[in-house]
């Protein structure tokens, strides 16, 4: 059971490997500067447990195992009290402070309590976004959040959040309902990171919601109105048109994303433009947040849709359209320039435009972002070249190190920002990143044709 | 008779593991070959080689006198390919699938698709992902066909549909082959299919083409030997395929009967009998 809660070495590997950074911020700790990051570290990679643990839950209280397995239910939940007590040894460090040690146990409890929530009943999921606009409300009903007695209450509150776990957890280890929506996380779950996306992709139409039906639908028809047409006027789809219809599915990011996204950034600037300058910085973390969203959902997603569809395209590069495998490898490379370059200027507008609006980010913070997007651009689509071009499937390590990439890319923006730079590209050591991201591309681009020129 | 495909001596490894360790095989105009293989002997591996779809290690392919991965617009043309899974662009229509895959051609009989979506009582305007695998099977013998190829590849065209639905599906090919002067090879672990269509089998196994032969001449001539006697070595036994020794002699699967080798033997004094095998037999002794 442990080996199925915890499967997957990358993510195992990756926690441990946070762990030990906050070991070795404990050790060279000689102030308590760095406490808030030692506390932010363990959280995250505590969090990030629980995740992986809570999304894996289903595959144990679904499986027929649950009901096979005699004393089941007793064998989980000590199972899952061993997990969480080994989670618990890493927040040892942020002893002597007893408060802030108690507070976070606490809080681990509850968060765990919350991804539990989430996998087996999808409401629960209105807590993400309840945490990611709480800024808001805390500044509208002008609440001052005091960390002391945050730390304070979730401390003294600890006895009757054990409690609550406890009996939660007695629930949960007999739960066997919500089976619609529990099949669905279990054919994601059933597979690697790399592969989600392609299980997600087999969820048989009529499954899906309403909402996301019609979604995928408004954004197939773009496509679906492009071979009508060339039907209709007897003319021919170019060679990246073709390749881009090979290349949907119903988690791409396309006209109808972009139209969504636009209208919302849209009705937000207007909201910034209409009200009271005072009021402004109630809208940052939105703004911040959603150029973020839309690259991780932009660029990661379109690198499993592809590796989704290889064997497809593969099939299709030797049909008589194409001269040679080259000739398709050409085209399939103009659309993805093309489908990230279309990404990237809409993040580089959208984020002008909203700190022209509300002002949160100056001329040369933006910069300082444009040139990280730009490393980051580079980096990414020069790994995704890279994977494509193998045979073998290395999906789940791409698409982890497209995370990890993706992470230190918005940690570096925030360090930046925050301690307002000048300009990032006028310096040596950006230059030398920037000569060598070019270089990354250009020679992922060389190696991907070469490869399909044999 | 013109040859349409040779291979000799193809090699393709997965990582470290061996799946095609030398093939040679010829397939000459107008033949129906069944590709019979246990599951996992690299049965799509060898098609998808051919088609220039996969890679291999080492080796050479000609399909209509043609490098394989240098063959003009014409001759890929000339090749049809029925994939073992569907995939398809599901989200779009019959007719918008079939007006996509129009697009990668530059002779395409719209009459041959209709006659077929007519024959096969296909709905036009329903997306992929809600017909059946069986329809989705007919769609994909459609784009096959569409081009009027000479070469068609199927790939364990009847994997995924149940005995009715398999029995149709071949009843079709067979149609197909005989309005056709075209060259077909499929790939099958199930012999009875192979029985139905194929005038010539060809059996993978350990990476290579270990048998292949007319279907009908295979019936006829391959039969098992048992030979009572511990003095008759395997090597002794003419057109000999496979051979297992036993304490009381040898079981011998050999390719033809060579009369006067039985004869002698029979003079010898050795017992041997003759056992005539059905393709299934014969495919599961030359795969043990």
């Amino acid at each position: 059971m442990t080996t199925i809660l915890l499967h997957g070495w990358l993510a195992k590997v990756f926690i441990a490997l946070l762990w030990l950074v906050a070991l070795g911020l404990r050790i060279g700790m000689l102030d308590d500067a760095r406490e808030d990051l030692l506390f932010s570290l363990i959280a995250f990679s505590n969090f990030l447990f629980y995740l992986m643990v809570a999304t894996r839950l289903p595959l144990l209280t679904h499986s027929n195992m649950a009901v096979l397995l005699p004393n089941f239910p007793n064998k989980l939940r000590s199972i899952l009290l061993k997990l969480l007590v080994v989670s618990l040894l890493p927040t040892l460090l942020l002893l002597p402070d007893l408060q802030a040690w108690l507070a976070f146990l606490s809080l681990s409890m509850v968060v765990t309590l919350i991804f539990v929530a989430m996998v087996y009943h999808p409401k629960y999921q209105v807590f993400i976004w309840f945490f990611l606009f709480m800024p808001i409300p805390l500044e509208l009903f002008d609440i001052e959040f005091d960390k002391e007695q945050f730390f304070s209450a979730l401390a003294y509150l600890l006895p009757i959040i054990s409690y609550a776990a406890w009996v939660l957890l007695n629930k949960l280890v007999h739960y066997r309902g919500n089976k619609h929506h529990v099949s669905k996380i279990l054919a994601v779950m059933n597979v690697s990171m790399g592969k989600n996306l392609a299980v997600q992709e087999n969820i048989p139409f009529a499954n899906r919601t309403k909402l996301a039906q019609w979604w995928a639908n408004s954004h197939f028809n773009y496509y679906r109105k492009q071979i009508r047409h060339a039907v209709t006027k007897s003319s021919e789809l170019s060679d990246r048109q073709v390749v881009a219809i090979s290349c949907q599915s119903a988690n791409s990011f396309g006209a109808n994303t972009y139209l969504v996204w636009s209208l919302g950034i849209a009705f937000i600037c207007f909201l910034g433009i209409i009200i009271d300058e005072s009021y402004h910085h109630y809208f940052t973390p939105m703004v911040t947040l959603i150029p973020a969203m839309i690259i991780g959902t932009g660029s990661i997603t379109l690198f499993q849709i592809l590796q989704n569809k290889k064997s497809y395209l593969a099939r299709l590069a030797v049909l008589p359209r194409f001269k040679g495998k080259r000739h398709f490898a050409e085209s399939f490379l103009s659309f993805i320039f093309t489908n990230q370059v279309i990404l990237y200027v809409f993040i580089a507008a959208l984020i002008g435009i909203s700190s022209t609006v509300f002002g949160h980010i100056s001329g040369q913070m933006y910069g300082n972002i444009l040139s990280i997007l730009v490393i980051f651009a580079l980096v990414s689509i020069s790994i995704m070249l890279l994977a494509l071009k193998q045979e073998q499937d290395n999906s789940n390590f791409v698409v982890w190190l497209l995370l990890i990439i993706y992470i230190a890319g918005i940690v570096l923006t925030m360090l930046i920002t925050s301690n307002d730079m000048p300009l990032i590209a006028l310096s040596v050591s950006y230059q030398i990143v920037f000569a060598l991201s070019v270089a990354s591309i250009v020679f992922s681009r060389y190696q991907y044709l070469k490869h399909f020129s044999k | 008779m013109t040859t349409i495909l040779k291979i000799n001596n193809l090699v393709k490894s997965y990582k470290s593991k061996q799946v095609l360790t030398g093939v040679n095989w010829q397939i000459e105009q107008g033949d129906v070959v069944g590709l019979l293989g246990k599951n996992g002997t690299g049965k799509s591996t060898l098609l998808k080689s051919l088609l220039n779809i996969n890679e291999f290690d080492s080796g050479n392919i000609s399909v209509f006198g043609e490098a394989h991965n240098q063959l003009s617009a014409e001759n890929k043309a000339r090749i049809g390919y029925v994939p073992q899974e569907n995939d398809e662009i599901t989200w779009l229509s019959v007719a918008d699938l079939i007006n996509f895959r129009k697009q990668f051609y530059t002779q395409w009989s719209d009459s041959k698709v209709s006659e077929l979506v007519e024959r096969w009582k296909i709905n036009l305007s329903d997306k992929i992902a809600e017909l059946s695998p069986g329809q989705v099977q007919r769609v994909l013998i459609i784009l096959a066909l569409a081009p009027m190829p000479e070469l068609l590849i199927f790939d364990e065209p009847a994997a995924s549909l149940d005995p009715a639905g398999r029995r149709d599906f071949l009843k079709e090919i067979l149609v197909l082959v005989a309005d056709e002067n075209v060259t077909v090879i499929f790939s099958t672990h199930i012999t009875s299919d192979l029985e139905r269509v194929a005038n010539k089998v060809a059996i993978l196994d350990k990476g290579q083409i270990c048998y292949f032969d007319d279907l009908d001449t295979t019936k006829e001539n391959v039969v098992q030997l048992m030979v009572r006697s511990n003095e008759v070595k395997a090597p002794e036994v003419p057109h000999l395929l496979r051979a297992k020794e036993h304490s009381h002699g040898l079981h011998c699967i050999v390719s033809e009967v060579d009369q006067q080798w039985l004869s002698a033997m029979a003079a010898q004094g050795h017992e041997i009998t003759v056992n005539p095998m059905g393709l299934e037999d014969i495919f599961l002794e030359l795969t043990a």
